[in-house]
């Protein structure tokens, strides 16, 4: 059975100055997957998904969304393609309330006088944002809070929740359940695997890569700009996808701690 | 109990300046109305609601900006120069309700500027807008050959019906204050533009990822906040009927002093129309009352330095503090 690619990455090069940062990175995402993207730092992962969600333009290569060529210019030519992207402490505006930051930028409006006044529609934005809540199990007291009072994995929900819903055909996160108390963690990962139940394709970059293992059904692995490896989840393990992400083996110190020997590479 | 407690920490949240402001305002009054027959008067409660609807419109507009976490510094500058040209235009025979479009118009133009010089020359708000107000009242000076301007005395009386006149005692002036604050009040809850300002001045980087333009927000925030000052000159020329090209040099922060005794963050991104009001009032009664006891100027300013220093103070404590 052939699967079904969503995304197609081919040969992206990003360079900045004389630093490669992504070299010749081809990759697909498939249709109702949820692919763990994972490397060291610098290994060009932000980058990469910068490149998809349109913030960062790359110098060479094409992406491919549901076989034709898109170019992003901005992150809203992405947005409105379907791929919305959780960032990094980037996601939400503290100061707005949980209703006003799901819909920041889609603000619904009433017209009067012919649109010579448009009004913000509050009770309907509200309704909706609770029905998104509701739909992904997530309880948050009350929606008018400002997000400031959340906690980190309210907040973490809220934000992925707003990409689950708004996001058509692809969400990425970015280090999702990193700074989060350890009952959150499952939290938020019963919530990726609700998105992807719901039919999107999800990207997740972490740097845990436990977590990586829980909702992933596919690793890509980046090391110094290039992709060197892709594997299925379930044929995989921890240990063969450290070695791909530092390129060295393990061995076991006399503590019996893991540690990684690197290859001289 | 618990629920008592929980309740007090909610309303501290929403509304804890604004409940601090009335208190103290309540007890200045208390005060002032004890140490002085002259306080507790209608006439000057009059006094009072007159004089604090210049510092009260300009300070709207400052909470304007500030809620997109920028100060504007040129609002006197720009109430003197869109005064100082109201009245040539004035004295050269125009209408007065033309005089009111230009000054509207003005203000907003002057606003424009800084806001280019802001958001397109990225100069830093503070520094850009003391430069600007520079730039303005250097022209205001140049335009008035450093002389104090009237009315001319055929149509002084126009004015004077609308900045003197009253309606059950309230002046004209403090309904046109009220007005201003039900449009912005407005603006900021119930249309997408006030929401932006919210959003951009609490992150602007997840503002612009969600597709919010910076600069068109940041450069409207500007262009409010002057045409406030430019509303300012029209209600002072209306109330005073003559204007001094160094009208507001000594004022400068008292705009600044009121909205941040209102408790409006300098970090951007929040802000209430009910704290910038009633932290004018504060700042209007500690004056007025200052006067009729005959303190001296200098022991006012220091009143007046004071009070900034403890309103910021108060707002760092609740988690406001500066942030660029």
């Amino acid at each position: 059975m052939k699967k079904d690619v969503i995304l197609s990455l081919r040969n992206i090069t990003k360079r900045f100055g004389a630093l490669v940062a992504l070299d010749d990175v081809s990759l697909d995402l498939y249709r109702n997957e949820v692919l763990a993207l994972v490397g060291d730092n610098g290994a060009g992962k932000s980058t990469l998904i910068k490149i998809i969600s349109g913030a960062l333009i790359q110098n060479k290569g094409e992406i491919y969304l549901n076989g034709k060529k898109v170019d992003f210019a901005t992150p809203v030519e992405a947005k409105r393609a379907g791929i919305e992207t959780v960032y990094q402490d980037l996601a939400l505006v503290d100061t707005l309330n949980v209703a006003n930051n799901l819909f920041l930028g889609r603000e619904e409006q009433v017209s009067l006088l012919g649109g010579t006044f448009k009004f913000l529609k509050h009770r309907l934005m509200e309704k909706k944002a609770q029905e998104i809540l509701d739909t992904l199990g997530i309880k948050i007291p009350n929606i008018r809070e400002q997000v400031k009072y959340l906690s980190g994995g309210q907040r973490q929900s809220v934000a992925v929740a707003k990409a689950a819903a708004f996001g058509k055909n692809i969400i990425i996160l970015d280090e999702p359940t990193a700074a989060l108390a350890v009952k959150e963690v499952g939290h938020i990962l019963d919530l990726v695997k609700k998105c992807k139940q719901k039919g999107i394709s999800i990207i997740i970059i972490t740097h845990n890569l436990e977590h990586a293992f829980m909702v992933a059904d596919r690793f890509a692995v980046l090391r110094v700009g290039k992709k060197v490896g892709e594997r299925i989840a379930k044929d995989t393990d921890i240990d063969e996808i450290v070695k791909l992400i530092t390129g060295g083996t393990f061995v076991v110190s006399k503590k019996g701690e893991r540690k990684i020997k690197a290859d001289s590479m | 109990m618990e629920d008592i407690k929980k309740n007090i920490a909610e309303l501290n949240k929403n509304w804890g300046p604004q409940i601090s402001l009335t208190i103290a305002l309540a007890a200045l009054i208390i005060l002032f109305s004890s140490t002085s027959p002259f306080f507790f008067t209608t006439g000057n409660f009059a006094n009072i609601g007159l004089y604090m609807t210049i510092l009260g419109v300009m300070a709207a507009g400052c909470t304007v900006a500030l809620i997109v976490g920028m100060l504007d510094v040129s609002q006197y500058s720009i109430l003197a120069l869109v005064g100082a040209a109201s009245i040539m235009l004035d004295r050269a025979g125009v209408h007065m309700g033309l005089v009111l479009v230009f000054a509207l118009a003005s203000g907003a133009i002057l606003g424009a500027v800084n806001g280019f010089v802001v958001t397109v020359l990225k100069v830093h708000p503070i520094i850009g807008t003391i430069s600007t107000g520079m730039v303005f009242r250097g022209f205001t000076y140049m335009l008035t050959a450093s002389r104090t301007l009237s009315l001319n005395p055929d149509t002084r009386g126009t004015y004077y019906a609308i900045g003197r006149g009253s309606l059950w005692g309230i002046p004209y002036s403090f309904f046109i204050m009220l007005g201003v604050y039900l449009i912005i009040h407005v603006t900021l809850k119930h249309t997408k533009f006030g929401r932006y300002l919210f959003a951009v001045g609490g992150n602007s980087n997840a503002s612009f990822l969600a597709g919010i333009s910076l600069r068109k927000i940041r450069f409207g925030a500007l262009m409010i906040s002057g045409v406030t000052g430019g509303i300012g000159a029209f209600l002072l020329l209306s109330q005073v009927g003559s204007l001094q090209p160094n009208v507001g040099e000594a004022a400068l922060l008292n705009v600044i002093a009121a909205v941040l005794l209102g408790g409006i963050s300098l970090s951007g991104g929040s802000g209430k129309l009910t704290g910038t009001i009633l932290g004018v009032m504060v700042l209007v009664v500690i004056q007025n009352g200052m006067t009729i006891l005959g303190i001296q100027t200098f022991w006012q300013m220091i009143v007046r330095g004071s009070i900034i220093i403890i309103a910021v103070f108060i707002n760092v404590m609740r988690g406001g503090g500066f942030k660029y």
